[in-house]
């Protein structure tokens, strides 16, 4: 007995371990940028805060509020109805509604602007009745309302990949045995539903307001003065690189706190004690409330997904031109690098969020926590954060004489994409692993087998869906992932991403159309495979 | 067993991108276009060096081979702004060459005094306007824009564009702090929507009809001109060009410019590929294949650029617009220019 205790133990340092350097390894840019904090206060700084700053707070705040606002609606609402209703089409949605990740968020931009602007179809086919620029109103797409909706449709899918996962493995038995007690659909929801979920949800939507608050490509296309577009200003217009790292370590703090309150809303939840055996109950939608249901999803899947991409393709039809033969290269490393670190990043996730539950030291709570804000960085700052870090290392390692040289290998941009997207892979994963109980790892320690074997035959079966969503998201993120790929990636080396860029640096958008339309493609491709592994299960 | 694939991983990785070729030139170019692309390939079959391109925004170029140190397998920077490069010299990354095909090719208002980095072409900051609503002779000079009188009427890209800022910069310069700071603020007060966009979107605008001015960079217009896209054809050949200040400094000039890595590993072929690139064959597609000015006097322009009409450029040196670049930023976030 005394032999296998000490056996267990030694399994909780190698976890211990495993958790600590893996954490510390991805924190390490976001320890750079977290450090300027403690940097002085220069003339540029006090420039800022009290000219641009005010500006700056209340408009990233505004942007966060309504996309939050935003994406619980939609994805709330569109998982619940794809998962407890039945009306027509319902199958079809519950793939469709992952649909608009595949779309980046500043192609999104791009296109609406395009499609809506004053000098667009839509308005100047309103002004085609002889009205003027006075004589009617359209809301102006370029404005934080437009940001707004821009995000919210770019980024919905996250909240409903959760929530919808949350609902299935809501075991039935609560909610049927309200149905017995003949409560209605309305206060199961409310009263039953929705608090079981709500960690799943908070996540979802706590992985939205950090990529909120890390767009740049959006609100600088709208001109919209956010953190975000104030840090990119001070840096390189200003060229004051510490004040700049101190606006994204202040942006951090702040997204630390945010997250302190999602991990604070978990506190009173209780895993289900069982796992759901039997199917949720579903209410049969009839007549006007099928037909209320099919628009909604109808309505969100077309703005996120149909109507954007049947512009590409109306774009890419009247632009032939641009097809080009090296379109195939760059899809070719586009998905080279996204399975590759998608694999490897889930991978990651999974030993991290499992070491944390088998032996949770405080240090690797807090590290893990570093670990997990790169999601919330704008995207070139941490790519020149992860820059310098691998700067230094390469720096190092030539002083004690390896001469190895990291920058511009596919290692550094793996890397890189860990730190970016290690979030969300950990945060669903680990929010899966809160419903297995305790009581599965202590079975499995009687039947003699050890934490590892225990996480291959217990818990990775049973996290497969969480598993499969986490894979889908790093996968479509890395694929669309610009900033760091840019600035890191080795010689004569594009993807799809950077071709968009090229076209689009140089307001060619109509020729970038193309490669839009591949990039958009690529993403659905895993969407699709995956999502029916995991409907296949369910 | 799965450290090892990794590890694995990273070794084969490692050898198959970070090994520079002896001999080969490697490029960091915040340019992105492709008649550079087939600048570098006439170079290639010319001379039989290969040429490494890495296409990225220049402030993240210089982030790298800053990080990079003596390591840098870049050779040569090339930026689309005289600011970037002014900035890359002060972080010491650029060597001063000794070449009198560059020194006598490029006049010293477009390079560093020193030589550390030389201008390829030229680009023009110029205003546009709608010749129906606005008489001939009515806006000769950037400060004009500044007059009440065209409230509500003039359009221009955010100031986060590079762009602006060195107009701004170039304002400052002509006029000082004080005047360039009135005149950005009745800019701001004329205008007619909240800046958005890029340059071609100004052009649109006043086709649409929501603005009557603008400015912009001149090859925008140029290729708008040249587009096979209807709208953006006839937006543009519906607008008249103003090259501003000609009866005292000069227009806005920025350029396009290059210099060598002080830890270039391959600095004879880099100044070769340098060289080439002011030669008048390769000037000629600097004009012909992105509608620029060439840095070399006497070069063919394209059609659509030399129907634009002679003009006088701005003499100052252009390494100014680095150095004035973040007071400009603060009197943009002073007077509001969003």
């Amino acid at each position: 007995m005394a032999i296998k205790i000490s056996s267990l133990n030694k399994q909780g340092v190698f976890w211990n371990i495993a958790v600590a350097t893996i954490a510390i390894i991805v924190a390490a840019p976001i320890l750079l940028i977290l450090t300027s904090v403690f940097s002085p206060i220069d003339d540029i700084w006090r420039h800022i805060s009290s000219t641009v700053l005010p500006k700056y707070i209340s408009n990233s705040i505004y942007l966060m509020l309504g996309v939050a606002f935003g994406v619980s609606i939609l994805g709330i609402t569109s998982a619940w109805l794809v998962t407890m209703t039945k009306f027509p089409a319902k199958r079809v949605f519950v793939w469709a509604h992952m649909l608009p990740m595949a779309i980046p968020a500043y192609l999104l931009a791009y296109i609406y602007t395009d499609f809506l602007q004053f000098s667009g179809p839509v308005q100047t086919f309103i002004r085609s009745f002889g009205l003027k620029k006075q004589d009617y109103f359209f809301p102006e797409i370029r404005s934080i309302w437009g940001a707004i909706f821009i995000l919210t449709l770019a980024l919905y899918p996250y909240v409903y990949l959760l929530a919808r996962a949350a609902f299935l493995k809501q075991a039935a038995s609560p909610s049927q045995a309200a149905k017995c007690l003949s409560a209605n659909p309305w206060r199961i929801f409310f009263v039953i539903a929705l608090p079981i979920a709500r960690p799943a949800i908070v996540t979802g939507i706590a992985i939205v307001l950090m990529e909120t608050v890390s767009d740049f490509g959006t609100v600088d296309y709208f001109a919209i003065p956010t953190f975000t577009t104030g840090i990119y200003r001070t840096w390189f217009g200003m060229g004051d690189k510490i004040a700049a790292m101190k606006l994204a370590a202040i942006l951090l703090l702040f997204v630390l706190a945010l997250l302190g309150l999602e991990h604070s809303s978990r506190k009173d939840y209780k895993p289900l004690r069982q796992q759901a055996t039997s199917k949720p109950v579903a209410y049969s939608l009839l007549g006007f409330r099928a037909f209320l249901a099919f628009m909604f999803n109808f309505f969100a899947i077309a703005a996120g997904f149909i109507l954007p991409f049947l512009l590409i393709i109306n774009m890419s039809f009247h632009n032939l031109g641009s097809f080009k033969s090296s379109f195939w290269q760059y899809a070719r490393n586009s998905l080279i690098l996204a399975s590759s670190s998608s694999l490897i990043i889930v991978a990651l996730a999974i030993i991290l969020a499992y070491g944390l539950r088998i032996k949770a030291s405080k240090f690797n709570h807090i590290a893990a926590q570093i670990a997990s804000l790169g999601y919330a960085i704008p995207g070139t700052v941490i790519a020149v954060a992860i820059i310098m870090s691998l700067g230094y290392l390469g720096t190092l390692m030539q002083k004690i004489g390896l001469g190895f040289f990291f920058i511009g290998t596919l290692f550094s941009l793996i890397y890189a994409y860990t730190s970016r997207f290690l979030t969300v892979a950990f945060r669903s994963i680990q929010n899966a692993l809160t419903d297995i109980t305790d009581n599965m790892d202590n079975a499995a320690k009687t039947l003699g087998h050890g934490t590892g074997s225990s996480l291959f035959k217990i818990h990775i079966p049973l996290l497969r869906n969480s598993i499969y969503t986490a894979l889908i998201i790093v996968f479509v993120d890395v694929v669309k992932e610009l900033p760091t790929t840019l600035i890191i990636r080795p010689f004569n080396f594009d993807t799809l991403a950077i071709q968009i860029y090229r076209l689009a640096s140089d307001e060619r958008l109509a020729e970038s159309a193309s490669a839009a339309l591949i990039i958009v493609l690529v993403g659905i491709i895993p969407v699709i495979f995956l999502s029916r592994s995991i409907s296949n299960k369910s | 067993m799965i450290l090892r694939r990794i590890l694995l991983l990273i070794f084969s990785v490692f050898f198959a991108f970070a090994t520079a070729q002896n001999g080969e030139v490697n490029v960091y170019s915040a340019r992105h276009y492709d008649s550079d692309i087939a600048l570098f390939k006439d170079f290639s079959e010319q001379t039989g060096i290969k040429v490494n391109l890495l296409e990225g925004k220049s402030d993240a170029l210089i982030e790298r081979m800053i990080s990079e140190g003596k390591n840098s397998p870049a050779d040569i920077l090339i930026s689309a702004d005289a600011g970037r490069l002014w900035r890359a010299e002060q972080a010491g990354l650029l060597a001063s060459l000794d070449s009198e095909i560059l020194t006598t090719r490029i006049a010293a208002q477009f390079r560093h005094p020193e030589n550390k980095w030389f201008g390829l072409s030229r680009r023009i900051r110029i205003i546009v306007y709608n010749p129906n609503e606005i008489a001939v002779g009515e806006i000769n000079n950037y400060e004009d824009l500044a007059d009440p009188k065209w409230h509500g009427q003039i359009c221009v890209r955010s100031s986060s564009n590079i762009y602006n800022q060195s107009l701004l910069a170039s304002v400052i310069a002509a006029d000082g702090t004080v005047k360039a700071e009135e005149w950005a603020k009745g800019l701001v007060n004329n205008l007619a929507r909240k800046p958005q966009g890029g340059d071609r979107d100004q052009i649109k605008a006043i086709a649409a009809g929501e603005c009557n001015i603008a400015i912009v960079n001149h090859y925008y217009l140029a290729k708008m001109i040249d587009s096979s896209d209807k709208t953006q054809h006839n937006a543009a050949v519906n607008v008249k060009v103003v090259f501003p200040n000609q009866s005292n400094r000069g227009a806005h000039v920025n350029i396009s410019g290059a210099g060598i890595s002080a830890n270039a590993k391959n600095y004879d072929n880099a100044l070769k590929l340098l060289e080439f690139l002011v030669t008048d064959a390769a000037q000629a597609k600097f004009a012909a294949g992105n509608f620029e000015y060439p840095i070399v006097d006497g070069i063919e322009l394209s059609d659509i650029v030399e129907n634009f009409g002679e003009f006088t450029a701005d003499p100052i040196n252009v390494a100014i617009y680095g150095e004035l670049n973040p007071e400009a930023i603060r009197i943009m976030d002073r007077v509001g220019w969003q």
